[in-house]
């Protein structure tokens, strides 16, 4: 590469990190920087919510209680009740506002530069990891997880509500002709299109937090490490337009797309859940 | 003269390019209902708050053909 004059290598800080885990533990269950990043987010969100409501809720909110009721209020009003039934509420508007404000504190976190990064900066004889922005939902595996829970339990809520062969029947648009051997060939082609969109549900709704995070965080890193891209090391952040760009989009990112996606993906998992309660709506 | 790496060039184009290409019809699509979305609420300015909450969902169900582009792309890059 005649324009990389430099070992920066925006990608590599989204790749390498599977390999240098902090604890090495079987299965596949090592501890590393996502790990420690989930069990912040988890920390952060629950901390601040018990901090808001074990303080004593009062009659006329102060600065932390209206933030707080804010976001129940976009919670309940725009995520839950835009997708489910009023039956589905009481089981899963908690799931979906759990979803909404633990991708929002994972993906705000990712916009903090902590000290995570592989590379390590001698300060003072300590050898101190370099800081760095990361976002756990900036792994498959998080959102997989998360996608799986959502479709899992739209499915058994699905059966739960209309039984089995109830509810697979409403995966079929309604008005369809009655099944005799004309009509079969259209009604296979529809049966096998509907179980892909089933299947489809699950790629999108995971791909698209992951990459959006990935992609977020990757193109920051290119812009901001421009300078170290095209010139080297020494120019870390001295290239004007890169250095530009990357602060627009870094607010762009922090303060619209963590939420958006955040929102995206929790009101996806009610309109999921609601649309198997209820098919007909 | 540097000795260039055709592989590694092939395979930067095709990152480009592939993100490139995907991106095309998701931005018409994003520009189509942010437009359409202004339109509505010029005609009818109190159904506001219910077509924001659609526009973005719209906006994010859209705005994810780029990634699928993006992430068959780095699919392509990395084991080719």
């Amino acid at each position: 590469m005649i324009l990389l004059k430099t070992d920066f290598n925006p990608v590599s800080e989204f790749t390498d990190f599977v390999n240098q885990p902090y604890v090495n533990l079987p299965f596949g269950l090592d501890i590393n920087k996502a790990v420690v990043y989930l069990w912040m987010s988890a920390a952060i969100a629950t901390i601040l919510t018990l901090f808001v409501t074990r303080r004593g809720l009062q009659l006329r909110p102060n600065g932390p209680q209206t933030v707080g009721e804010v976001i129940y209020e976009v919670c309940e009003q725009q995520i839950a009740r835009a997708g489910l039934p009023e039956e589905g509420m009481r089981l899963w508007f908690p799931y979906v506002a759990t979803a909404f404000v633990f991708i929002w504190v994972m993906n705000l976190i990712g916009f903090i530069p902590l000290p995570f990064a592989e590379e390590h900066v001698e300060i003072a004889g300590l050898s101190l990891p370099q800081l760095q922005i990361y976002a756990a939902t900036a792994n498959l595996s998080v959102t997989l997880t998360l996608t799986l829970i959502t479709i899992v339990a739209s499915h058994a809520e699905g059966i739960r509500y209309n039984g089995v062969v109830g509810y697979f029947k409403s995966w079929m648009p309604s008005g369809m002709p009655a099944f005799s051997l004309k009509t079969a060939p259209l009604i296979i082609l529809i049966a096998f299109i509907e179980v892909i969109s089933q299947l489809v549900r699950i790629v999108s709704l995971s791909f698209r937090l992951f990459f959006n995070m990935l992609a977020g965080h990757l193109v920051i890193a290119v812009f901001l490490g421009m300078g170290a891209l095209i010139g080297g090391t020494a120019f870390y952040f001295i290239h004007p337009i890169g250095f530009a760009m990357g602060i627009a989009l870094y607010t762009l990112e922090a303060t619209l797309i963590a939420g958006l996606q955040a929102f995206i993906f929790a009101s996806l998992s009610a309109i999921y859940i609601g649309g198997a309660i209820h098919p007909d709506h | 003269m540097a000795v260039v790496d055709n592989t590694n060039a092939a395979k930067a184009l095709e990152l480009g390019l592939a993100t490139a290409f995907g991106a095309i019809g998701p931005g018409v699509g994003v520009g189509f209902i942010f437009g359409k979305t202004i339109e509505a609420v010029g005609r009818q300015p109190e159904l506001r708050g219910q077509l924001q909450g659609l526009m973005w969902l719209g906006f994010a169900l859209t705005e994810a053909i780029v990634f699928y582009a993006l992430g068959m792309a780095f699919v392509a890059y990395s084991i080719v």
